[in-house]
């Protein structure tokens, strides 16, 4: 009986011996690798890829023309009581659902004229134009309504931005017109 | 120390690990929520469509003509004209409505320049509103060369290939955007104008 005590004492000395002898390195890599991950996949890679991946939008399904050239990309989406507009440079504009004060449109009026300055400065330069350089392609949630998006057509119209068209999802890749 | 000692101790000494350490708990369930984090990116990553469509719409601009003192004197033409007469489509929540700018801007009360749509089970009329317009249209041109004034003014009007599109605030942006598609895909116009607070 005394033998069988000791033998336990001895397992239970031994035990916390190795617990605390042994330093744990392992603990934290889980977290690290997860945390590390995210910000490649955040920071440069996925959102370098796609711009359309770090906007809440959710556009219409639509078989309509393919989208073939780029242009000024605007994903217009609605985020609590606010509407926001994100750029494929991500940068992010946002006003009141029910805001009617139109100073609150500079910022996003500034940056479409620098945007429409730059490429009219490249066309200058490289004497050559391309159209689509300079049209805008909104990339609208299927939330809002015509209200919510007229603020966005008045700062496109300030900028002298004539041609826009709206972004829709294609049902298949077949369905090309 | 015997063999069955030892491997007990190693069950011990796992065991304790496993269980004594109060980091690791916070640690997995932080790990994996950036794992779940790092896989929803993944997921909607792949998920996402490779090729989108493009419905387009235009701004209407005012032309400053430009003198060009070059011995080319070249003259910049508009490609289309937006006027009084150009065809418009208006939407509201009850009806799709369709006649000529002028109608909606100093004849909004007279109901005999302009025609009406009504929505089928609460969705625009689309179908109906791009036969009704083709046929409109067409009157509207077998005018040309008319004596009445107007009437042959129409009929030029009938053969631009812009149309005006006015929803109402309220119409939500899906309904819209189908609304312009189906107005450019009926063959009867090149450019739609959407001019909901522009005009």
């Amino acid at each position: 009986m005394r033998d069988h005590k000791g033998q336990k004492w001895q397992e239970a000395i031994y035990a916390l011996k190795e617990r605390v002898q042994e330093p744990i390195l392992w603990f934290p890599f889980p977290a690290l690798i997860a945390f590390g991950l995210i910000i490649i996949l955040r920071g440069h890679l996925l959102t370098g890829l796609n711009p359309r991946l770090g906007a809440r939008v959710d556009v219409l399904e639509y078989g309509a023309k393919h989208l073939q050239d780029g242009g000024i990309w605007l994903g217009v989406y609605p985020e609590r009581d606010n509407v926001v507009v994100v750029t494929s440079d991500r940068q992010r504009f946002s006003w009141s659902l029910e805001s009617q004060h139109m100073g609150e449109l500079e910022p996003l009026i500034s940056y479409l004229r620098d945007k429409v300055r730059r490429e009219a400065y490249s066309t200058a330069i490289k004497l050559e134009s391309n159209q689509t350089r300079t049209r805008a392609i909104l990339a609208v949630d299927q939330k809002l309504k015509f209200l919510h998006l007229r603020p966005v057509l008045y700062a496109l119209a300030e900028a002298r931005i004539a041609k826009y068209g709206f972004e829709t999802r294609m049902l298949q890749h077949g369905d090309e017109r | 120390m015997t063999a069955s000692m030892t491997l007990q101790l190693k069950i011990s000494r796992t065991r304790k690990r496993l269980s004594n350490n109060p980091w690791y708990l916070p640690l997995i369930v932080l790990a994996s929520a950036g794992l779940m984090i790092y896989l929803s990116y993944m997921l909607r990553a792949i998920s996402m469509a490779g090729s989108y469509g493009f419905i387009e719409a235009e701004i209407p601009v005012l032309p400053i003509p430009l003198v060009d003192e070059t011995l080319a004197r070249a003259v910049e033409q508009t490609a289309d004209e937006v006027d009084k007469r150009t065809p418009l489509v208006l939407l509201t929540k009850e009806a799709l409505y369709f006649g000529m700018v002028d109608a909606f801007a100093t004849n909004l009360s007279n109901v005999r320049n302009k025609f009406l749509i009504p929505h089928e089970a609460g969705a625009p009329n689309l179908p109906r509103l791009i036969h009704e317009m083709g046929r409109w249209l067409d009157i509207e041109s077998e005018n040309k060369g008319s004596d009445d004034p107007k009437k042959n003014q129409n009929a030029l009007a009938a053969r631009s290939r812009v149309a005006m599109f006015v929803p109402l605030e309220e119409i939500p942006m899906p309904i819209v955007i189908q609304c312009i598609a189906a107005l450019q895909g009926s063959g009867l116009f090149d450019k739609v104008v959407v001019g909901g607070g522009l005009l």
